[in-house]
């Protein structure tokens, strides 16, 4: 039987793809398949790929005749997926495959999760690193059950979010029970992604639909960043108006949420806030007091930028935009600080639970070899349901 | 005259001595030098390698002297040869990082007289020496520490902490010592640098007593390799602990028993050689030079039933027992046997060797994962992408960007 379904949107970035099937297709389980959907211009370099691997577990979703927006390519694999458990992650990303274990424990003690996520690693590829990048890896290895009406705080009224809504839950490096999936297409518009923003479209409706939430402390992914990936756009603004372009060229759907004067080119807090008013919208969901938070979020969006020119127009820009949104007397909740020293070294070492590291530890020259390194630091999942038991 | 000289003492493992040279010579500090004391069967290894391939002033060779040495004679001949302010030793296997030097200096500035600076070490055992699964270990910390003396001298000559192993660390092996404090040893003690075969604990109870003022810092800077032939790896194994054992024994000579007359815990009861090793030199060094250790055998005798504890299968643990059993018998007549109290019975735990992640700060590793690694000087490199960098412990930074 096939536990999990890891799904792999690409598009024309083969060789990130690559290297993540080969990465899990080296794994010895068998209870888990994964499912490459290719939206590239050239479909040869993964066919031929996949015909190389020949390996059962690999299905390869070959372009169709016109590029497909995201949402689309995304919204074909589920029916082609056989696992009872569904995850997806981009090209240049990785998951392990153990994560099978963790639902089989998990689904022991918890026998009516539908969704579980995972602490998260992050890795820029280094073709993409300018300068050496200190990360942070959790150390902890906790199986916690969530509340839905805490992560209803989280994300519908940005309670103590980032620059970001602090709910992770979602099919993107997440996995939920493929139930949960249909009941997400049944429930809502007969698609499982409705928003061109899939990932958060995707918490949004998980959120909604999903019974019972379990986080793991410990990473089982990485969130990769390569030269064209969208995660390049969160750090580098040059970057953001390619990626934002070429993205918006390729939709097949609207972005924006009605009155909700945010462009989005004004960076992820903009974006995420038009998924989750254009999903509330939708839904005739109405709710109040949430605008504070959000706004703080905008202050913390600026507050990321290292240069301060590009502070000081990230910071002009959603403040005409809260002015249009809300009224002068809203800018009282945006206090955006420009925070970046350049002096300041980063910590290196071990504090608060969390390993900070150069991410070029052990020479890693991809997510899956960046992967394998921390995981002989992380706690070894073979020894999850033992520790339970006891 | 250098700021500090890393002697490595070296016996038939030329090829781990060779690494463990080039490791070091990769290291842009000048203001050191590194002396190996060659007590090979062959001297031609060491010997060639030093004259057609290392082209470094940093490195000297002491060739064997024509009769093998017992290892502590080995040692005691290094002294007279080193030319730095500190002196350092590390086994064959081993790896240190010479930019230690630059964190003596700043500590040296603080406290013009420290004699002994201590510090971290990472555990790693080479690929030869994985019979089983084994996991490195990274201390985490980055704090520096000026220790007790009173608190350490507990610890050390009456096992107060009740582990399996006294407190370590504060001495010339895998430490520095500076040189004055070597000297003042050799005058105190029997007119020699070392005397006990268990040569790195003969050293600590020394610093201990004598040194002006000592310091801890968490940060490692060496790595305490295991390779297949070394001490360490025993720990991996009975037959592997008693070969070493014998050998050891072979090679003694004519100096210091392991274990005294009235200490009857002998390194040849299995599986007990560093526990029993250690006991003998702190029991022998505080009954030789007078030194109070009272509440040392209660004390030992939980430290037994914790090396005990840590047995890997029932098997062990059953072996151990009897061994300290027969020892606490005799002891002293018999007046600790009531507190040696091993359970009953004994579950080993699963995780051994294989739990991975942060546990009482040492990040622990796993080491058959690490493929790209295949050195002590390797692991070291591997661990610096996530321990203090050097320069922040130098400059004593507090400051980190959020």
């Amino acid at each position: 039987m096939t536990v999990l379904s890891i799904c792999i949107p690409t598009r024309n970035r083969q060789a990130y793809a690559m290297s993540a099937v080969r990465h899990m297709l080296s794994s010895e389980r068998q209870d888990f398949e994964v499912v490459l959907a290719d939206n590239s211009d050239d479909g040869a370099p993964l066919a031929e790929f996949a015909a190389g691997c020949a390996d059962p577990r690999l299905k390869l979703l070959p372009p169709q005749d016109q590029v497909l927006s995201m949402r689309a390519n995304w919204e074909r694999i589920v029916p082609e997926t056989s696992g009872e458990w569904i995850s997806y992650i981009g090209d240049d990303d990785y998951l392990d495959p153990e994560l099978c274990e963790v639902i089989r424990v998990t689904k022991k003690i918890v026998p009516n999760v539908d969704a579980l996520t995972w602490g998260r690693l992050f890795f820029v590829w280094p073709e993409a690193r300018h300068a050496p990048e200190v990360t942070k890896m959790p150390n902890g290895s906790h199986l916690i059950g969530i509340k839905k009406e805490d992560m209803i705080r989280k994300l519908f009224f940005w309670e103590d979010a980032s620059d970001r809504p602090k709910c992770p839950f979602g099919v993107y490096h997440g996995a939920v029970r493929r139930t949960l999936l249909e009941d997400i297409r049944n429930t809502f518009s007969g698609q499982y992604f409705g928003h061109q923003i899939v990932d958060y479209d995707n918490i949004c409706r998980t959120l909604m639909v999903a019974n019972s939430f379990v986080y793991f402390e410990r990473p089982m992914s990485v969130f990769g960043a390569c030269k064209a990936s969208n995660t390049m756009g969160l750090r580098d603004e040059k970057a953001a108006e390619i990626i934002i372009k070429t993205f918006l060229k390729e939709i097949d759907g609207k972005i924006e949420a009605s009155n909700f004067p945010f462009p989005i080119e004004l960076g992820i807090t903009a974006q995420i806030g038009h998924v989750i008013e254009a999903f509330k919208q939708e839904q005739g969901i109405e709710i109040s007091a949430w605008e504070d938070n959000f706004i703080g979020a905008c202050a913390r969006n600026c507050e990321s930028l290292h240069d301060r020119k590009a502070f000081e127009a990230k910071k002009e820009a959603y403040r005409q935009a809260i002015i249009a949104w809300r009224g002068k007397d809203a800018l009282s909740a945006f206090n955006p600080k420009y925070k970046y020293r350049s002096d300041l070294p980063h910590f290196v070492g071990f504090h608060d639970n969390e390993l900070s590291l150069d991410m070029g530890i052990g020479g890693a020259e991809s997510a899956a070899e960046y992967y394998g390194i921390l995981d002989t630091m992380m706690f070894p999942i073979h020894l999850l349901e033992g520790r339970l038991l006891s | 005259m250098v700021y500090l000289t890393i002697c490595i003492p070296t016996r038939n493992r030329q090829r781990y001595c060779i690494e463990a040279i080039k490791a070091i010579v990769e290291s842009d500090e000048t203001d050191f030098e590194v002396i190996v004391a060659d007590n090979s069967d062959d001297a031609s290894i060491l010997g060639d390698y030093f004259r057609t391939q290392l082209n470094d002033s940093r490195f000297r060779l002491l060739p064997p002297t024509g009769t093998v040495m017992p290892m502590v004679d080995n040692w005691e001949r290094t002294i007279p040869e080193v030319r730095g302010r500190w002196i350092s030793m590390i086994g064959d296997d081993d790896h240190m990082d010479p930019s230690v030097l630059q964190v003596i200096r700043r500590y040296e500035r603080e406290q013009p007289e420290l004699e002994v600076v201590a510090w971290g070490r990472m555990n790693y055992n080479w690929p030869d020496n994985r019979t089983i699964a084994t996991l490195a270990a990274v201390p985490m910390g980055h704090a520096t520490h000026v220790p007790d003396r009173k608190t350490v001298s507990n610890q050390l000559y009456r096992w107060s902490q009740r582990e399996k192993r006294p407190i370590g660390g504060l001495g010339i092996y895998h430490g520095a010592v500076r040189r004055s404090l070597m000297e003042r040893i050799k005058r105190k003690y029997s007119n020699r640098y070392f005397e006990n075969p268990t040569v790195d604990f003969d050293n600590i109870c020394k610093a201990v007593q004598e040194a002006k003022a000592m310091v801890f810092c968490q940060r490692p800077f060496s790595v305490l390799g295991a390779c297949a032939a070394s001490n360490s790896a025993s720990t991996q194994s009975f037959e592997a602990m008693q070969k070493l054992v014998d050998e050891f024994y072979r090679e003694l000579g004519s100096h210091e028993r392991i274990e005294d007359e009235d200490f009857p815990f002998s390194p040849r009861l299995p599986g007990l050689a560093i526990i029993t090793s250690i006991a003998s030199a702190t029991w022998w060094f505080c009954r030789k030079y007078g030194v109070d250790n009272e509440g040392f055998q209660e004390n030992f005798a939980h430290s037994a039933v914790q090396e005990c504890l840590s047995s890997r299968s029932v098997e062990e643990y059953k072996i151990k027992v009897e061994g300290f059993r027969q020892g606490f018998a005799v002891f002293e007549g018999g007046k600790w046997s009531s507190h040696f109290n091993p359970p009953a019975e004994f579950f080993p735990s699963t995780a051994q060797n294989v739990l991975c992640g942060v546990y009482k700060n040492n990040m622990y590793i796993r080491e058959s994962g690490l493929e790209k690694v295949t050195t002590p000087a390797e692991f070291y490199r591997f661990a610096q992408a996530f321990v203090m960098p050097v320069k922040h412990l130098v400059s004593a930074r507090q400051a980190f960007a959020a």
